[in-house]
């Protein structure tokens, strides 16, 4: 097995194209290593992303912020632009996995392993975004919306590279909560990221993203359209009635994390949890809760 | 009773073998040095839960890089593969269906050892036995007791006629009659599952050595001398040309089996003449042994002054493909299914069923975990039936010290002399103790008939409407040692003052060599300092049963003081002989032999007696228990009781339940070691949490769904409970050197009914099946019901 490590994304794709089929590109390894040492993997050739120039790094760039694909979660979770303006990615990252793996794994990984228990993923899908994408044919841009489409499925092809990530903060007036149930360092059974606008005890607007239940973190858009305009009050009524509707929306499969009827039980749970605490801080609200 | 004792206050030193295990010297099993030439095993296992075996072909594993042997069924290297293992099956047996050394024939369950493949190195061999190829006949297969003991069920033991393995049953008064006599009778079904003592080293491996015409095994293994006579019995040898040596062990917890691997690995390194270690995968730990699946259902009526009249127990045991634990675990279950109260008329039956499951054996406070979520649980529905509360009819009904459980009983219906001591525990004040240490009464001497509001600000200062929180107490009563032979040590000293214990329990992480320690320099009167603590090691000849069933305190820490006693009374007669005068005029205190203004430490008489000693002196203790009629607890010397309170806070949009405190209260006798002390009966609550809360092992489509590190999950730091307590009662009053008992199991069997009983109380709905998952905590809330089911296993 061979290993290279380009300098720039343009040696990287050329390195990809000479053995698409062979190669497999890293970054952190947490995925990676663990495929290729169970066997589910196998590579000719190892493409280290680590040393391409503009591959780690925070920065606003116009209205977005962008993250090099090779940013670790532990560098996401502890960066004060990332507090500032994307709060629940940073919140999402801080409780991902374990403190070796935050330390080691990047958000190019976890987006491209395109886990389904993703909590970078859940929280991603609130903000609007991109991921741009590089290949031999030249770049493109999927949104975030679009990025994953199955488990363990993404839009980024065998012949691509994750350039960056753009994702546009939510902009001020929000407040977000990330909330999941986990048992003993299990993949969480149930992600909720939930951003809402609240005044005078009314929801204004909220936005959805719900991970680990569905194939892939997905917005739950008819969910948000009923919850908008509802008194705080009935919050839990509306999440009551568009319980079959959810159900539907994550096509919930029963595995060792439980049933399919339970986790749609825990999910909606832990919306009408979220959506609780979005109402208590919008009371409380100071400037860290803004997001 | 022994008199009771005032502990005298002696200062605690650090752990004996902290030193080595915080600085990463301490050698286990997998960090020996491997001598030059050394192979390597991996076993080949079934993937079948039950299959006859049409054909083994080892003809691509043979030919592949770095194999050197492989054993199956048609090339044994000298081992008796039809040799049983495991324990004798006892005048209860209904049918035998023991594991032998080798499957040969069948398999009957998911991973039954077929073989095992020797090579240069650990990949080759595990390459090596992947590709062997077994073709089966798959046969139907049965996963739960229910499924087993249905009409015309698949049969695990084709031969037996019947999947019933063992029976069991203990009774006194007369139970009829006793119910007929109550006020009110309640009962309850409760159910505990399989699961998988975890322990952070695989659960069985071996360095196996040649040397000469004897073979010596190193072993991560809990007795020494049982796994001498099996590996000595399975290759036809003497036991005398079999030394097994025990390094230090990464955890047991009943998980460190006799298996068919080692025996096997013995076997191939004996015939090639070569070392060979065997270490057993994770996937593989979890395919060698497991707890049993125990269903208690129980009747319990009660007079017009809560007292109960009659308990009337059934016990379905799911023991899995083999014979290994039924008897053991079963009859425990039985003299444990009780609890610790006053019953006029008792009757306990009890069932074991083979399954196609992991073969059940020992597991942490054995058959005890679910008979005392039975009870426990059992005496808070009776609690709110009758209008009082848990801790008032637990009073009333609470053996209190100095009684018996009963005069005489009936096992299996012939009649004993009951033959235990009477309880020495004083559980009312093990109930307060546990009620104030989470806060549910205040103060000193409060009466919990009056219990106050807990003081609940625990790290939740803004609870919502969907929060609920709730308190549970439960009480165990297990019973020490019974049976297993004396224990025998032998401590040495030398001219240069170093102390030496021999001895045979190994230390599976919980302090033994630590406690031989205290134990010699406690009896001898010298610094903790000077005492070593060897490894066992069958060589020294010091028989002991192993470290299982709590009963290494006692029993090894007896022998060591009678040991160390017999030396002293050895150095006076050297000192009289070396310095003159006559015996009775010396004395022996603190390490110094003394006559009159004469004082010479003892370490200088010896250099003195040089000329007609050899190098060192020694002397050999034992202890044992004196032998007994009563089939029931005949032999038990002592009990070990314990009482938790948990308090818990439940999320009823999503199920999950916190611990926000806990107290664990054990009677500990006098804690030799009080840190180490504290630990274990920590370490039995986190374990219990984890059976409590997550643990299970899921059998499904897919065979053993969880069976790995990944799927199976145990509690971390990051589970522990918010706030946890323990506290030690010490009335010196054990049987144990000065006055001590064993405590290793007080804790474990208190947690489940504890959180139970208070998941009852904040949510006025009981789980009557553990682990008290979200899932089945969301569905009891959303169904509302005294019996919840869930998605397993699935026939329940």
């Amino acid at each position: 097995m061979r290993l290279l490590r380009p300098a720039t994304i343009t040696d990287a794709v050329h390195h990809l194209n000479n053995d698409r089929d062979g190669s497999l590109l890293y970054a952190g390894g947490v995925e990676v290593a663990l495929g290729l040492r169970s066997g589910a993997l196998t590579c000719s050739s190892l493409i280290d992303t680590k040393r391409i120039a503009g591959s780690y790094g925070i920065s606003a760039i116009g209205d977005e912020v962008r993250v090099g694909p090779a940013t670790t979660h532990y560098m996401i979770a502890s960066n004060p632009l990332i507090a500032a303006e994307l709060p629940l990615l940073g919140e999402a990252c801080g409780h991902l996995g374990t403190v070796r793996i935050r330390t080691q794994g990047t958000i190019g990984g976890n987006f491209a392993f395109a886990h389904p228990h993703t909590d970078p993923g859940t929280a991603a899908q609130l903000y609007s975004g991109f991921v741009d994408l590089i290949s031999g044919s030249g770049p493109r841009s999927v949104s975030i919306e679009d990025f994953w489409t199955a488990p363990y499925t993404s839009a980024c092809r065998r012949d691509e590279i994750i350039e960056s990530i753009r994702l546009r903060p939510l902009g001020s007036g929000w407040i977000a909560v990330h909330e999941r149930l986990e048992t003993v360092h299990r993949p969480p059974t149930a992600i909720v990221c939930l951003a809402a606008r609240i005044a005078d005890e009314q929801m204004l607007e909220c936005r959805i993203a719900v991970g680990a239940v569905p194939p892939h973190p997905l917005r739950l858009r008819s969910l948000e359209m009923s919850l908008a305009g509802a008194p705080v009050d009935d919050i839990d009524s509306v999440v009551a009635k568009a319980i079959p509707d959810v159900a539907q929306a994550v096509s919930a499969q029963s595995d060792l994390l439980g049933s399919a009827d339970f986790k749609v039980a825990v999910l909606t749970g832990l919306i009408r949890r979220a959506a609780d605490l979005a109402a208590d801080r919008s009371r409380h609200a100071t400037i860290e809760d803004r997001a | 009773m022994r008199p009771k004792l005032v502990a005298p206050a002696w200062p605690e030193t650090a752990r004996l073998d902290a030193p080595a295990k915080v600085s990463g010297s301490a050698e286990y099993l997998d960090d020996l040095p491997e001598p030059g030439g050394c192979l390597y095993a991996a076993a080949i296992r079934s993937d079948r839960p039950h299959a006859r075996v049409r054909s083994i072909d080892i003809s691509a594993a043979s030919g592949m890089p770095g194999v050197e042997a492989i054993l199956y069924r048609d090339r044994l290297f000298g081992v008796n593969a039809g040799m049983r293992i495991g324990e004798d099956a006892g005048e209860g047996a209904v049918a035998r269906g023991e594991q032998t050394v080798l499957s040969t024939c069948a398999v009957r369950f998911e991973g039954d050892f077929i073989g095992l493949v020797v090579a240069h190195d650990q990949r080759a061999a595990q390459a090596a036995a992947a590709s062997v190829r077994v073709e089966y006949d798959d046969l139907p297969h049965v996963y739960t007791f229910e499924e087993a003991m249905a009409a015309g069920a698949p049969l695990v033991h084709p031969e037996l006629g019947s999947n019933v393995a063992y029976e069991d049953e203990l009774a006194w008064g007369d139970v009829g009659e006793g119910l007929a006599q109550a006020a009110h009778v309640v009962q309850g079904t409760f159910f505990g599952g399989h699961a998988f003592h975890r322990p952070i080293e695989p659960a069985t491996s071996c360095l196996v050595i040649p040397q000469g015409p004897e073979l010596t095994v190193w072993a991560s293994a809990k007795m020494a001398f049982g796994l001498r006579d099996q590996v000595a019995r399975a290759l036809g040898i003497e036991p005398a040309s079999v030394r097994v040596r025990i390094p230090y062990i990464g955890g047991g917890f009943g998980a460190k089996q006799i298996t068919p691997a080692v025996i096997c690995t013995a076997a191939v390194s004996r015939a090639l003449n070569r070392p060979v270690k065997y270490r057993a995968t994770d996937l593989e730990s979890f395919r060698v042994t497991s707890r049993h699946a125990i269903t208690y259902r129980a009747r319990a009526g009660f007079d017009r002054q809560n007292r109960m009249t009659a308990l009337d127990v059934e016990l379905e045991l799911d023991t899995g493909a083999y014979f290994t634990g039924a008897r053991i675990v079963t009859h425990n279950a039985c003299i444990s299914a009780w609890g610790c109260y006053r019953i006029p008329h008792f009757r306990v039956w009890a069932t074991a069923a083979y399954t196609n499951t992991v073969p059940a054996a020992s597991f942490r406070a054995t058959g005890k975990n679910q008979t005392t979520f039975g009870i426990e649980s059992l005496m808070d529905v009776a609690a709110h039936e009758l209008g009082t509360t848990p801790w008032d009819i637990r009073k009333a009904n609470v053996l209190t010290r100095g009684e018996f459980p009963a005069e005489t009983w009936l096992v299996r219906g012939t009649p004993y002399v009951a033959d235990v001591p009477p309880i020495d525990t004083d559980f009312t004040e093990l109930i307060d103790q546990a009620m104030r240490g989470i806060g549910w009464i205040a103060g000193n001497g409060v009466t919990p008939g009056d219990p106050q509001p807990p003081a609940v600000a625990v790290d939740n200062p803004q609870p919502d409407a969907h929060v609920v929180r709730g308190r549970g107490i439960a009480l165990s009563l297990r019973h020490g040692t019974q049976g297993g032979g004396r224990a025998h040590a032998m401590v040495s000293v030398s001219p240069r003052g170093v102390v030496t214990v021999h001895h045979n329990a190994p230390d599976l992480g919980t302090g033994v060599y630590n406690v031989l320690a205290i134990v010699a320099a406690r009896t001898l009167g010298v610094e903790q300092s000077r005492v070593t603590v060897g490894h066992p090691d069958t060589a020294n000849g010091m028989a002991f049963v192993g470290t299982i069933a709590q009963r290494t305190t006692v029993e090894m820490g007896n022998a060591v003081q009678e040991a160390c006693r017999r030396l002293i009374s050895d150095l006076l007669d050297v000192a009289a002989d070396v310095k003159g005068g006559n015996r009775d005029e010396w004395s022996y205190a603190n390490g110094v032999l003394s006559r009159g203004s004469e004082e010479y430490p003892f370490e200088l008489i010896l250099a003195s007696a040089r000329a007609t000693l050899p190098v060192s002196m020694a002397a050999v203790g034992s202890y044992g228990y004196a032998p007994s009629e009563d089939r029931a607890f005949g032999g038990l010397d002592h009990w070990a009781p314990g009482a938790a309170a948990a308090e818990i806070e439940i999320d009823r949009r999503t199920g999950e339940v916190r611990i926000l405190r806990y107290c664990a209260v054990a009677d500990a006798g006098m804690a030799l070691h009080r840190t180490s002390s504290v630990r274990q009966v920590e370490g039995g609550v986190v374990m219990g949490l984890g059976l409590a809360l997550y643990e299970e092992l899921h059998y499904g489509h897919a065979g053993l769904e969880n069976g790995d590190g990944w799927g199976y999950r145990i509690p971390t730091a990051a589970d522990l409970p918010e706030e946890l307590k323990v506290i030690l009662v010490e009335n010196c009053d054990g049987p144990g050197p000065f006055g001590s008992k064993g405590l290793a199991q007080t804790s474990l069997p208190c947690v489940t009914p504890a959180i139970g009983n208070a998941i009852c109380d904040a949510l006025g709905v009981r789980i009557t099946t553990s682990p008290f998952t979200p899932e089945r905590v969301l569905t009891a809330i959303q169904e509302n019901t005294m019996a919840v089911t869930s998605q397993y296993p699935s026939s329940r």
